[in-house]
């Protein structure tokens, strides 16, 4: 190696450590998610807490997660919003995970909606159908891609919060064999927009 | 017996601690024999390299290129808490620590297969065979690595 590379990448090696140590003592904030932003209640709807399994619970560790039952009329619905602040790899992709969980994915449908399109899925496993839809967020954007959402948290980490606000996973899903009146839960829960 | 430079060392050094965890990984998941088995196959062509260096004296050249690549992979996984850039810069320390050769960057992109990354990658397109495309992909790379090996100068003892 000639000398030049060899400094380079001794200076390389001494000032990654550094800003790791920088970056580790300006480490983001850790503030309350805006996720907590959704009501239990309101216009026509009502939801409850659902515990989260202990198997969840090793999986988010630090992220902030809801898990609620909602109903308004005759529809219902479960909400589960992800925020990754606390713990990025609590965030995984939800196609992914369906999969991993044995359910086939039927059907998908990008569906677009305020700021962007959500996914809906028709899952199948064991003569049970379920519907689900997903998008992440940030606020003003909504997309379904699990790629855009690992650059979009990298890139805040890396700026130290600069980029952007942490994307969040929104995830609602068919309770039973009900099917996922996705428009009309749109339509009436406008709260998940301003999330 | 010529051994790496002591900066190649630091850096692979830094990109095991960027990619600590890869441990936590296969010790948690389902996927743990073939991810870390596959890992395993992954370095022999290394073992095997330096094994045959331990009686001879050769040249063997640094490989500044990709220990910057490394360092700087394994610095943004690390911060950006994305796992796959901190492996990659991991799979790349390790590969500068063997000369360079077509078989090399072969052996280098079939670092993939070891990674946690193939299971997401798999469960989208492959989901049934994920184990065998980790397990035989690593294989095939690094037994083609292995033989070319044996055809690398070993200088004079």
């Amino acid at each position: 190696m000639n000398s030049f590379a060899y400094r380079l990448l001794w200076t390389g090696l001494c000032i990654v450590i550094i800003l790791g140590i920088i970056f580790d003592i300006c480490r983001l904030p850790a503030e309350r998610s805006r996720i907590h932003a959704i009501p239990f209640t309101g216009l026509g709807f009502a939801g409850v807490d659902i515990p989260l399994t202990s198997s969840e619970l090793s999986i988010y560790r630090k992220a902030e997660v809801i898990k609620r039952y909602y109903r308004f009329g005759s529809d219902e619905f479960v909400l589960i919003a992800i925020d990754g602040a606390g713990n990025r790899h609590a965030v995984h992709d939800p196609m992914y995970c369906f999969r991993g969980a044995g359910w086939q994915i039927r059907n998908k449908t990008l569906v677009p909606i305020q700021g962007g399109e959500a996914l809906l899925l028709q899952l199948e496993k064991d003569n049970m159908i379920r519907e689900t839809a997903y998008w992440f967020s940030n606020g003003r954007q909504r997309h379904t891609s699990v790629m855009r959402y690992w650059l979009q948290a990298t890139l805040r980490r890396i700026t130290l919060g600069r980029s952007d606000k942490e994307p969040v996973l929104i995830m609602l899903q068919s309770v039973e064999d009900h099917a996922l009146n996705l428009s009309e839960v749109l339509d009436q829960f406008g709260v998940l927009f301003d999330i | 017996m010529k051994r790496p430079s002591l900066i190649t060392l630091l850096i692979c050094v830094y990109s095991i601690l960027c990619s600590l965890d890869l441990a936590e990984t296969w010790l948690s998941s389902s996927s743990i024999p073939a991810g870390a088995a596959a890992f395993a196959l992954w370095l022999s062509p290394v073992a095997i390299f330096w094994f045959r260096q331990t009686k001879s004296h050769p040249e063997v050249p640094d490989r500044p290129v990709l220990l910057g690549f490394a360092l700087l992979l394994s610095f943004f996984g690390g911060v950006g808490s994305l796992h796959v850039l901190g492996h990659t810069g991991l799979a790349l320390a390790i590969g500068s620590l063997l000369p360079p050769s077509g078989a090399h960057l072969l052996w280098l992109a079939s670092s993939l297969a070891w990674m946690p990354a193939l299971d997401w990658l798999g469960g989208r397109f492959f989901v049934e065979y994920t184990t065998i495309a980790r397990i035989l992909t690593v294989s095939l790379a690094s037994l083609y690595l292995a033989r070319t090996i044996q055809h690398f100068p070993r200088g004079n003892s």
